[in-house]
């Protein structure tokens, strides 16, 4: 050979080429980049439509300058159900104030354990498992459940808890949507 | 200066290796994919939500599917890759993708491996053009004498190779130290990054171990019930089912298999019969707290029946009064409790 040393460069520049394309083709962002805080805070709330189990529909258009809390939840969770008690209170307290609004969206369960659980916990705020459910699911970015979502007057997500909520949570984000908080 | 055509070979047929790997690497895929090639790819870029390690193409949670069938209609609807991938940085911030962005500061993910890249590749031909000045006595390397004869200094063979291998350990060390800093993974495999909640392995090639174990060893009700309990944690429920009812075949006196096959039934919304299969783990070992806590919620919530669920659950706490699921046990109990004084039970405990 000629030139070995600049076969042995050649080599080694074609060497790490390959290494520099194949890294760049496998690098990825960090999976829990985004597991603490809603992207969607601080942002206009998506648009989203449901049907409470009374067949009230309620949309974010419908509920433009009132306070919404969207809780998403399902029957067999547990945590849902830990958090249960504090949004009963919560709901029962708030049942006259037409500013606040709660909303219970199920998210990956059956229509019939949505409407028993409902039944049997009262949940007046709970909206039906259907398509129109899976599609606010998948608007607010849902990543699991409980999760709950703060929307202000405005229209705009000032609060998002993902986990069961308490009822210090519950007012913080009543009071931040308010603009007292 | 003369030039030699056959040294100037080498440099040629790397400046093709090199814009062809860029090439490859850049080169826009699509074009006419079928609305069912680009939405499976559209999946593939994105991170399934609530599951570890899998894409939402992989990945068969209810969100994952309900992905896809949002991002086909979203394809089918004619908006681009950049629009979807768009809405979808939206909801969940830039972490849906598996590979991340290439603009702002992103971009860095991708330019650095290149400017290592360029530097090393640099060096290689600086190093490489100071030694082309200094004649080394092989007779092939010295193509200009009135540069060589300014030479300060003879490289020895030793020398050069050390030179080299200390480039292309630069350039490898660089490249791979920004893969790990960024938490590189490749989409599907093992996770590289740092984050130590992350499971070493991914969930895709832990199933396919848990499903060659189980294939390997078909009369070991073990390795079916390892299978199973991973799929249940990744509520691919059809998935559970079908290795539980395997285990159920293989060892009909564990109560496992047929209390967790009932519980995965309530879950895909049928607690009667799910029910029935719990009954069954009870009648096999009425001491396992498991089908005890599962025959208490069903009969609480899905048939409303809470005199009876008190009797299940107060059951759990006599057989187990510290196991795993005993704190919600007693939540649930309480809540029964209330439940039962006003309502009538129709039902009798087992």
């Amino acid at each position: 050979m000629k030139y070995p040393f600049r076969w042995i460069a050649l080599v080694a520049a074609a060497g790490a080429a390959v290494l520099g394309v194949v890294l760049a083709l496998n690098v990825g962002s960090d999976p829990r980049a985004d597991a603490e805080v809603s992207a969607l805070l601080g942002k206009p709330a998506p648009e989203w439509r449901v049907t409470l189990l009374d067949g009230t529909e309620v949309s974010s258009e419908s509920l433009v300058g009132k306070t919404v809390l969207v809780n998403f939840w399902n029957s067999w969770c547990i945590p849902c159900r830990e958090e249960l008690p504090v949004l009963q209170q919560w709901y029962a307290r708030h049942a006259d104030d037409p500013d606040v609004v709660l909303v219970g969206i199920p998210r990956d369960d059956t229509v019939g354990a949505i409407r028993r659980a409902a039944r049997e916990d009262e949940m007046g705020w709970a909206a039906r498992q259907d398509a129109d459910a899976e599609a606010a699911t998948l608007a607010f970015g849902t990543r699991g459940q409980p999760e709950t979502y703060a929307i202000g007057p405005d229209g705009v997500i000032v609060g998002s808890l993902y986990g069961p909520v308490t009822m210090k949570v519950l007012d913080q984000m009543v009071a931040r949507a308010q603009g007292v908080g | 200066m003369k030039l030699d055509r056959r040294g100037w070979a080498p440099w040629v047929l790397l400046g093709v290796i090199v814009a062809g790997a860029f090439v490859f690497a850049l080169w826009p895929r699509g074009g006419s994919e079928s609305v069912k090639a680009r939405t499976q790819r559209l999946a593939s870029e994105l991170r399934c939500v609530d599951c570890e390690g899998l894409s939402v193409a992989e990945s068969s949670t209810t969100a994952a599917r309900a992905q896809r069938r949002d991002l086909e209609a979203r394809v089918r609807d004619g908006q681009s890759d950049a629009e979807i991938r768009g809405v979808y940085m939206e909801r969940y911030g830039d972490a849906i993708l598996l590979k991340p962005a290439s603009d702002g500061i992103a971009l860095l993910v991708w330019a650095l491996p290149v400017g290592a890249l360029v530097l090393s590749a640099g060096g290689v031909g600086l190093a490489v053009r100071r030694w082309r000045r200094v004649p080394d006595g092989d007779g092939g390397l010295t193509e200009d004498p009135a540069t060589a004869e300014v030479a300060p200094r003879r490289q020895s063979p030793g020398r050069r190779v050390l030179v080299v291998g200390g480039l292309v350990a630069f350039a490898a060390g660089s490249a791979i130290a920004l893969a790990f800093a960024l938490g590189a993974r490749v989409p599907g495999g093992n996770p590289t990054g740092r984050d130590p909640d992350v499971a070493a392995v991914s969930a895709a090639s832990r199933e396919r171990t848990l499903v060659a174990a189980a294939e390997a060893r078909p009369e070991d009700v073990d390795a079916q019930l390892a299978l199973a309990r991973f799929r249940l944690g990744r509520q691919d429920f059809a998935g559970a089912l079908e290795a539980y009812q395997t285990a159920a075949t293989l060892d009909p006196s564990a109560p496992e298999p047929f209390a967790y096959s009932g519980w995965v039934i309530r879950l895909q919304g049928f607690p009667d019969e799910g029910l029935l299969l719990v009954d069954k783990a009870l009648e096999v070992d009425p001491q396992y707290p498991d089908a005890r806590f599962f025959r208490g919620l069903i009969l609480l919530r899905d048939q409303a029946n809470p005199a009876a669920a008190v009797a299940e659950l107060q059951q759990y706490l006599v057989v187990s009064p510290d196991g795993p699921m005993a704190d919600q046990v007693r939540n649930l109990l309480a809540e029964a409790v209330s439940a039962a004084s006003t309502t009538t039970s129709t039902t009798s405990p087992r």
